[in-house]
């Protein structure tokens, strides 16, 4: 029978530790090709790195990773200390509850004064109790006093734990918007490393061909923004070929050049001549100086088509990224982005899981670890001991950096040379910060922002800041709400998230107190509806796809795409046509595309869901969406680079047989993750198929 | 219109480990039983065509791939389940005990938008054993299905095929009656036509 016993008999040929996206993929793919596994995680969810939470457990979270862990002084040194690491993992950790300049205002430092000696638990009573005195909540809810109670314990502990410093006062419309979050908990997802995933690249044809895609459901991504620092304004961007026909702020002479590279970029590995020369150049040197693109061009292929994440890629990187773009185009739809619903990395993670399941993997979650046991003289890890006692076997251990020991982390750390983080924010508003389009990525290019206006030195943002946001369609929130996710990589450990993320943010949604983002909404107590001037057929269309019952996409369902081929084609023709008769155009933002000179009838219908391409986000007519929640986090990254550093060596190397799987980078999507989890698995099953196609349900011989 | 669309159905199967779940699944939809108890592996969903009342609507049973043993089964298991189907094995006292947790567990993780009319059917396993080894007396476990509002209660054994059919008829029953509620809850009658393929993000 399966209980605990047996597991302590079996050596297994694998265990995993952590369920992050990497070791789900390793879990499905060894169990699939008949290992056993035993796959086993300390956090009571899936998806480790990647989790998805309600409200109620991201602030327990974040509470519990802000929250230095005590520890004994000299632990042993096959010691696995999982919360300590997670713990370090996660710097700058910060929640913000907006006031906006709403409600009665309670003074919180004359309670918290005067219990100054008090331990946080009594001091957060006596705040709660006060609160209660003070603004007697008529028929509280159950969430009413969980919003109180949580608000006296974040003044409680002012200078520790995950929220914002010196939290000594709080309006009632806090204590209410806090409650609202707590009823509507279970509404939101909110993903700890949100990424997105190409509509046909190396991971959506993993998981169509490996089957896993039917466990799970996806929205397209619907448009790209991307700041422009010399206009200061959030733009939409050309992302499809459909988009640069329609699009009214290019000139004919610049679509023309788009066009032409992106023709080039299809094909780019067969027109080495063309680019050889650019290699490991910087991607944008190439795009400028071989096709000479013009800057908003350049704009438009570099950050809204060509940018995976990677600020340092080279000519090599990004034609890679403009190809699998341009392939992911028109799969599923015009985009080339799809994104899971109720959260992107914790759903890929247990679909992984459910087939490494499906195919015997034992899984325990909230499963406490003690000490790795190893053969020192050999250099082979042996065994897992758990918090029973009972001591788990197998031939070989994969899992991630929390999951070391003492000594194994000792050993890693000496081995970073380069520090890296990944600084996070999560943001929940009322309104879409892009209008009708409401599933939305926008990126603000490095250097494009000023960190710390009005100061010297001036600092900008080192790397570029990417944000996605997500809505009521994706099952991430509730339909009245929007989350934004904003992320970049970061070098340093000094500066907070809030500090390298705020800029961005200001240029999106209205902060309250915070002067220099964008303005209050007229009447920020009732949200007007969207009210967008005589919305046309266009954005009435684009709205209505968005809506909660736009019909959910699986992977199976991919549209036959041969006629929009075809009437793209045709519309090339016709552009090349007329771009050969008038050039040279001098850039008119008001060239009429040749979607408004009589295209062919399918055309003008296919166009009408790309809203007119090149559009001011938040030009007056929309209000801004205002913030009411949000929490920063900086995450560690770093991981060390071959060669190692000399002197390292003296320390304890780690065990042959355990393979350690990288932290999740910063980028949009899961391809270095999904591709280092293939090259494990071909490491350790050498010659087998990775994730083959699984059978048919029927198929399985029953017993 | 709406009552000729596909429907697709997804049951899950909840209960402590080996009771008979995979068991109970594959004498419904194979009609194959083995007496040689494994821990499940291979079984993923099974589906089945089933006539209701005149309409054929296709069945997907999931299993829960093992998962449960070690109460580690995720949350992406229980979403959008129609029915929960709550198994026990009569001769297993604490199967019947741990019911309880199953339904709080399915109610948290799935949280169906009006819990107290979620259905649930309950299914006691494994009559064919000797009667001297049940441990469950019929009489206690239609009290506990009478206290939760009702659940439909049947008794069955998946080795002998008996009752499986039944219990499976009354769980895509209610399963539907299930679906087309929450599909008229949610639906938009402004969108009537969304249902038509070329809705899916493409005009063309």
């Amino acid at each position: 029978m399966a209980d605990m016993d047996s597991l302590e008999t079996t050596v297994f040929d694998a265990i995993i530790l952590g369920t992050g996206f990497t070791q789900t993929i390793v879990a499905a793919a060894l169990a699939r090709a008949g290992k056993t596994v035993l796959h086993l995680d300390e956090n009571d969810y899936y998806g480790g790195e990647s989790g998805a939470f309600g409200f109620r457990d991201l602030v327990k979270w974040a509470d519990k990773v802000a929250t230095p862990v005590s520890t004994v002084a000299k632990a042993d040194s096959d010691k696995i200390e999982f919360d300590k690491l997670v713990a370090k993992t996660y710097n700058h950790v910060e929640i913000q509850l907006y006031n906006a300049n709403q409600g009665t205002i309670i003074d919180l430092a004359p309670v918290i004064d005067a219990n100054k000696g008090a331990s946080a638990e009594d001091r957060a009573k006596a705040i709660e109790d006060y609160i209660n005195a003070t603004c007697t909540p008529t028929a509280p809810s159950k969430e009413t006093n969980e919003a109180i109670e949580t608000i006296a314990s974040w003044a409680a502990s002012s200078n520790q734990g995950a929220t914002a410093k010196n939290f000594t006062s709080v309006s009632t419309h806090q204590i209410h918007a806090l409650e609202e979050l707590y009823k509507t908990t279970r509404k939101y997802n909110f993903d700890l490393s949100p990424k997105l995933l190409y509509s046909r690249g190396p991971l959506t044809n993993l998981l169509i061909s490996s089957g896993i895609g039917k466990y799970l459901e996806f929205k397209l991504l619907e448009r790209t923004a991307v700041y422009e620092a010399l206009t200061d304004k959030v733009e939409m961007m050309p992302t499809s070929k459909e988009d640069v026909f329609v699009s009214k702020a290019l000139s004919l002479k610049e679509k023309r050049l788009l066009m032409k590279f992106l023709q080039f970029a299809v094909d780019y590995e067969n027109q080495q001549s063309i680019w050889e020369d650019y290699r490991d150049a910087p991607f944008t040197q190439f795009v400028q100086s071989a096709y000479g693109l013009t800057d908003k061009v350049l704009t438009a292929v570099v950050y809204a088509i060509g940018f995976d994440g990677n600020d340092e890629a080279t000519t090599a990187d990004g034609l890679k990224s403009v190809k699998v773009y341009l392939q992911s185009l028109g799969r599923y739809g015009n985009s080339a982005y799809l994104c899971p619903l109720y959260g992107v990395g914790s759903e890929l993670a247990q679909a992984f899981c459910r087939v490494s399941a499906v195919y015997g993997g034992i899984y325990m979650l909230q499963h406490g670890l003690d000490k790795h046991v190893v053969d020192k003289a050999a250099n082979k890890w042996q065994s897992v001991v758990d918090h029973t006692g009972q001591t788990l076997q197998a031939g070989q251990l994969i899992c991630s950096r929390e999951y070391l020991s003492v000594d194994m982390d000792a050993y890693l750390e000496a081995r970073i040379l380069n520090r890296s983080y990944v600084s996070h924010c999560i943001l929940v508003t009322d309104r879409s910060a892009f209008g009708e389009t409401t599933l939305c990525k926008t990126l603000f290019p490095m250097g494009s922002l000023v960190l710390n206006p009005g100061e010297t030195p001036e600092k900008r943002n080192e790397h570029t800041i990417s944000v996605l946001q997500m809505c009521g369609g994706t099952m991430s929130c509730p339909s009245d709400r929007y989350i934004l996710y904003i992320w970049a990589e970061s070098d340093t450990a000094d500066g907070s998230a809030k500090e390298e993320l705020t800029a961005a943010i200001r240029k999106l949604v209205h902060i309250p107190s915070d002067s220099r983002s964008l303005k209050a909404p007229a009447s920020s107590e009732e949200p007007v509806p969207e009210s967008t001037p005589a919305p046309t057929s266009e954005t009435k269309a684009l709205g209505d796809a968005s809506n909660e019952d736009q019909p959910r996409m699986s992977l199976d369902q991919e549209m036959d795409m041969e006629q929009v081929r075809q009437e793209i084609l045709k519309a090339e023709k016709k552009l090349f046509e007329e771009a050969d008769t008038t050039t040279p155009i001098p850039s008119r933002p008001s060239t009429p595309g040749p979607s408004s000179s009589g295209s062919a009838k399918p055309l003008t219908k296919m166009f009408q869901k790309s809203k007119s391409s090149v559009s001011l986000v938040n030009n007056g007519s929309t209000p801004a969406p205002v913030a009411l929640f949000s929490l920063f986090y900086k995450r560690t990254t770093s991981w060390p680079r071959v060669p190692y550093p000399i002197g390292s060596e003296k320390l304890t190397p780690l065990p042959s047989n355990l393979t350690l799987l990288k932290p999740m980078n910063h980028s949009l999507d899961f391809e270095a993750a999904t591709e280092e989890a293939r090259a494990v698995f071909e490491t350790l099953c050498p010659g087998e198929e990775f994730l083959p196609p699984t059978p048919e349900p029927e198929d399985h011989a029953a017993y | 219109m709406a009552s000729q669309r596909k429907v697709l159905l997804k049951v899950i199967i909840l209960g402590e480990s080996g009771v008979g779940k995979t068991s109970l699944m594959n004498q419904y939809v194979n009609k194959k039983f083995s007496n040689q108890y494994k821990a499940t592996i291979g079984a993923d969903f099974l589906t089945k065509e089933v006539p209701i009342d005149d309409r054929l609507v296709t069945m997907q049973i999931w299993d829960t791939a093992g998962q449960e043993r070690f109460q580690s089964l995720g949350v992406a298991f229980y979403r959008g389940a129609d029915c929960c189907v709550l198994v026990f094995d009569v001769n297993n006292a604490k199967s019947f005990e741990t019911l309880e947790s199953w339904r709080d567990e399915f109610l948290i993780q799935a949280s169906p938008n009006n819990p107290e009319n979620f259905p649930f059917v309950v299914i006691g396993n494994k009559i064919d054993m000797d009667e001297s080894k049940r441990m469950v007396s019929q009489k206690r476990a239609m009290a506990w299905c009478q206290s939760k509002g009702n659940i439909p209660y049947f008794e069955t054994s998946a080795k002998e095929a008996i009752n499986v059919e039944q219990a499976f008829q009354t769980i895509a029953k209610n399963a539907l009656q299930h679906e087309v509620n929450v599909k008229i809850d949610f639906h938009d009658p402004i969108k009537i036509d969304s249902d038509t393929p070329d809705n899916n993000g493409c005009a063309c």
